[in-house]
Parts: C-alpha cells; sequence; structure tokens
C-alpha cells in the first residue's frame, strides 16, 4: 500500500473506534497517524491531538499526553475547550483539585457551558463519590434533560448499583429520544424483563427484531420472557406433549402467523373454542407466545448452524433442548 | 472453613488479563472452570469464559449460563468461580459480582472469586486478590493461597505485550457477532493441539480483520522493527 493508501487506512481505523470506549486502539492509530502524517493532516490534526490525549489519559501514557497537549496549546492557548482538556489531563493524574478549580473558573466565565459542567460528573466518578455523582447527575438533567449521554451514565450507575427501576426509568428516556438505536431498545427491554415486566419487555425486544431479524439478544431475550410468562408450555417440547383438547387457541389470533408456519399444527384454525373472555384472552397470549417462541427458535437455530465452533455446538444443544 | 488453594492455569489467567486490557475503561466480568483435588484440596482453574464489558443484566446473564453449563458439560468440566476487573481499579466486590458468586455457590461449594488488582498487573506480579465463601458471606483470602506460576504470568503477559488481546472475545461481542467464538479457542493451548490445529484457528480468526489490520498498519513504518509493535515503542521514536 502506498503512504496515503496507508494514512487513509489509519485515518478510517482511528475514526471507527473514536466513538467507542477503547483507548488502546485509539492511542494505537492515532499515535501512527501522528508520527508519521502528522504534517498532512490538515484540519484533521487537531482533532486527533484531542482524541489521542484523551486516550493517552486513560491509558496513563505520560509521553503522548505531554505531545498532544504542547501541540495543541500551541494553536489554541487560551481557550475554553483547551482549558478543559487541561483539567482533563489533571483527572488522569489524580489532581482531582487542580481540575476542580479549571472547571469551576471556566464556569465562572461561562456558566452554560455544557460540557465542563459534565466534567465535574466525571471527577464525582474518579474519586468513587458515587451518591454525589448520581445527585450531580440528576440535577444536571433536569436541566439538560435531552442530553441522551447523561442519561446512559446514570442508568449505568443505576445498573451497577443494582437499583434497576431507576436505571428503566433513564433506559426508557432514551428509547424516547432515540428510539431507533437497538442498543438502547434491547437495554431497556432487558431492564423491563429485570424488573418484571415480562410482556412490556417482550414488545421492545419485538421491537428491536423489526430493525435487525437476527438480533440474537432480542430473540433470547423473546424466549426468556416467554418462559417467565407461561412457563415451559409456550416451548415446542413442551406444548407438543400437552394434550390438544386443553390446548386450543382461538381462531382470530393470526397476527404472527407470517412468522411460525408451522404453529398451525398446533393450532387447527377450524376447531371452533368457547372459552369465556379471561380464558380466550389468556390462550390467545398463550398462542402468540408460542408463535414467537418457535420463530425465536427457529431464527436462533438458523443462526448457530452456519456457525463452526464449540460454542455454536453448545448453543444448538441448548436450542434443541428447548425444542428447536 | 477448610484452607483451600487456588492454582491458575495460563489459559485461565491470559483470558483475564486480556479481557480486562481490551476493556480497559469498562468493569469486565467473566467465569472460571476447573476442578478441585479432593476434599478441601487445590482448586485448578483449567479455562475461564469472558461474559460482559457493558451492564451485566439478568436475562443476558441467564443466557450465557445455561450456554456455559452445557459447554461444561459437554468438556466435563466444572464452573467454579467468577473473576471481574473493576473499571476504577478497586478490588472490592460489587453487588453484581456477589450476586453471580451467589450464583456459582449453589452448584459449587469451592467457587471463589477473584477481582484484579490491576495496578500489580505491568510489575509482572500475581494479580488477583481471592474471595471465598458462601451465599451472601464473602471474605478475602490470603494471596499465599493463590497460586499463579511464573511462567503463567509471563504467558499472559505475552498476549498483553504482543497485542494478542485484543483478539479475546465475550459474550457482548458473542451476541453482537455469533460467529465470534467465547470459548477463545487461540488463547487455549490443548495438550492435542498440534501446528495444524493452530493454523485452523488462526483462519477461523481471520474474519475479525483487527489483527491484520494491526500488523499491516505498523508493518510499513520500518522504524519499529521486528514482532513487537506496541504503541509504546512508537511514542519513545516520537518522543526522543
Amino acid at each position: 500500500m502506498d503512504e496515503a493508501g496507508t494514512q487513509m487506512t489509519l485515518l478510517r481505523k482511528l475514526k471507527e473506534r473514536m466513538s467507542t470506549r477503547r483507548p488502546d486502539e485509539i492511542l494505537r492509530y492515532g499515535s501512527q497517524l501522528l508520527r508519521r502524517y502528522s504534517n498532512r493532516l490538515h484540519d484533521e490534526l487537531y482533532t486527533i491531538l484531542e482524541h489521542v490525549l484523551l486516550a493517552a489519559c486513560d491509558m496513563g501514557h505520560r509521553q503522548w499526553i505531554d505531545y498532544c497537549m504542547s501541540a495543541l496549546r500551541s494553536k489554541f492557548a487560551g481557550s475554553i475547550r483547551l482549558r478543559r482538556l487541561e483539567g482533563m489531563v489533571k483527572e488522569a493524574q489524580g489532581d482531582y483539585q487542580g481540575a476542580k478549580q479549571i472547571y469551576q473558573k471556566i464556569l465562572e466565565e461561562k456558566p452554560e457551558d455544557m460540557l465542563t459542567r459534565k466534567r465535574f460528573i466525571a471527577l464525582y466518578k474518579g474519586q468513587r463519590r458515587m451518591a454525589e455523582c448520581v445527585d450531580y447527575l440528576n440535577k444536571y438533567l433536569e436541566e439538560f434533560v435531552t442530553d441522551t449521554e447523561a442519561w446512559h451514565e446514570l442508568g449505568e450507575i443505576y445498573i451497577s448499583d443494582n437499583c434497576l427501576s431507576k436505571a428503566t426509568f433513564c433506559f426508557e428516556e432514551l428509547v424516547m429520544y432515540d428510539h431507533r438505536n437497538p442498543y438502547y431498545v434491547i437495554t431497556y427491554a432487558e431492564l423491563l424483563y429485570a424488573t418484571g415486566e415480562y410482556e412490556l419487555s417482550r414488545k421492545y425486544y419485538c421491537f428491536a427484531l423489526e430493525m435487525d431479524d437476527r438480533n440474537t439478544r432480542a430473540l433470547w431475550g423473546i424466549l426468556l420472557a416467554n418462559e417467565q410468562l407461561h412457563g415451559s408450555k409456550v416451548f415446542p417440547i413442551a406444548s407438543s406433549a400437552a394434550s390438544p383438547a386443553t390446548d386450543k387457541p382461538p381462531t382470530s389470533s393470526k397476527r404472527k402467523d407470517g412468522h411460525g408456519s408451522s404453529s398451525a399444527a398446533n393450532s387447527p384454525a377450524t376447531q371452533s373454542v368457547t372459552p369465556s373472555t379471561t380464558q380466550s384472552s389468556s390462550t390467545r397470549e398463550e398462542h402468540t407466545a408460542r408463535v414467537l417462541t418457535k420463530m425465536a427458535l427457529a431464527k436462533l437455530k438458523e443462526v448457530y448452524v452456519r456457525v463452526k465452533g464449540g460454542h455454536a455446538q453448545s448453543t444448538l444443544a441448548v436450542l434443541q433442548d428447548m425444542g428447536a | 472453613m477448610p484452607e483451600r488453594s487456588y492454582r491458575f492455569s495460563s489459559a485461565a489467567y491470559s483470558k483475564i488479563l486480556s479481557h480486562a486490557s481490551k476493556y480497559s475503561c469498562s468493569t469486565v466480568g467473566g467465569v472460571l472452570v476447573g476442578r478441585s483435588e479432593g476434599k478441601g484440596g487445590e482448586v485448578t482453574y483449567t479455562d475461564a469464559f469472558p461474559l460482559f464489558h457493558t451492564s451485566i443484566l439478568p436475562p443476558l446473564l441467564k443466557v450465557a449460563f445455561s450456554l456455559i453449563e452445557q459447554y461444561c458439560k459437554q468438556e466435563g468440566v466444572t464452573l467454579c468461580g467468577y473473576y471481574q476487573a473493576n473499571a476504577d481499579a478497586t478490588t472490592t466486590m460489587n453487588v453484581v459480582s456477589k450476586a453471580i458468586a451467589d450464583r456459582l455457590t449453589a452448584n459449587c461449594n469451592f467457587a471463589a472469586v477473584f477481582m484484579l488488582d490491576a495496578e500489580k498487573v505491568p510489575e509482572g506480579q500475581p494479580a488477583l486478590k481471592c474471595y471465598a465463601g458462601s451465599r451472601g458471606d464473602w471474605s478475602s483470602v490470603s494471596a499465599s493461597r493463590v497460586h499463579i506460576g511464573e511462567d503463567v504470568i509471563d504467558s499472559a503477559g505475552e498476549y498483553i505485550s504482543s497485542e494478542r488481546y485484543v483478539d479475546i472475545v465475550d459474550f457482548d461481542n458473542h451476541f453482537e457477532c455469533p460467529e465470534l467464538d467465547w470459548t477463545n479457542p487461540e488463547f487455549t493451548p490443548t495438550t492435542t493441539a498440534t501446528t495444524a490445529d493452530e493454523g485452523e484457528s488462526a483462519r477461523r480468526r481471520r474474519p475479525r480483520g483487527s489483527r491484520e489490520g494491526v500488523t499491516e498498519g505498523m508493518g510499513e513504518g520500518g522504524q519499529e522493527g521486528g514482532g513487537n509493535d506496541g504503541h509504546s515503542d512508537s511514542t519513545r521514536a516520537l518522543v526522543d
């Protein structure tokens, strides 16, 4: 590959990782770019310097911190963004007091600076003062209610503290702001499951499948939610063993017929049922559960038969036990 | 409580360190499998299965456990330990690790928990703090009862310095892309492994691309030399 090609490859790899929390890789690709092509990066140079600086802070890489800081200083001395970075370097070095002073100074001049306000969250977190961190985040979110990053952070803290219903609230906000983000939707579904809202969790798992019908987390989630709702009787093995006379789905439930073709075998649509209304809705729900289970099992099996390796074999064995 | 001791194979220890290095900004955890020699004797951890680097939530954990349990049944090993590396580098057990540990003790009376002490990793010291106990009652175990041989530490260090740690696959990776194998065969030098087998596992790894990416990108600089393409070297080249 020629030099320009290498530069582009590195740049692409770096950019792919900028949004991830993988400082080791950002430092690896970024440092190569800076070392070999810094005179050819033009406007991108400063973005890369900033990312490499933050990655170096995470990795505790003194030399890269110094290099990036001095390069940025020579261009942006005195700017708020640079001062904030200086604070972040202090945080990384454990000088929380020094960092705090920098941030307070910035806020005196520019009280609306959201990014600086958010540094206080990191300050508390860095010092493991989690109660204050949560308080600050909640106050911050009252003001900046659409800051998804902050909702996410708060949700994660609640999860690690096992405050799952509070975490559910945070992820509900996230789903509201960005309902096309499969990660938010799946995590929300998992939290609903964890707090016992199995039916609702199944709906969000299904919603995630609409975005990506091979999302394995969602497929497994549907199986688990159905198991919680109906025990093993919605699984093919158990349901085929059950007496067909007591296991009749109503004729009207054909919403999901497109998914599981073989479900018709268990549910002959011609058979008439005359249950009371409550029984009817419960059998309809059972039917839905059965169809969804069948669909999820079939899709998971389809995914795993194509995968090689010991892990796929044991997964297929688990699926087989469930009736796939 | 019997004075049990714990020994780590290089596969298990390498996987723990690799998992923690790959996601150094996150809390990571995984389960340990192995066997116990006699009653109250030494527990040998032969392998580790990395679980997650994002938040651990009950449904996914349940799936991961049933997959691992099935695998253990096939391989004839016992699930008997849990490791965790906290994002903030502390070595205390949190609610999540306690819940998982409690779950393990339900099936295995010699299960123990190991928290990574990240500061000891660069020093080449055994870096696991051990907790043993039972449901809800976990107390720390003296470091003298945790055996991590020098060869084990060296071989784990190899994975870090050669940057092979990026190949570690956990359940988060696996659920995102089912082809990724959470048993991490390339970290497990089996006794029956031949060179042909190794070639096979290397080929299987290809699709992930990250390794080639690194080597290809670094190869052309011509300054780093040899196999060591660590960024620390590139830094030195720059700063000096």
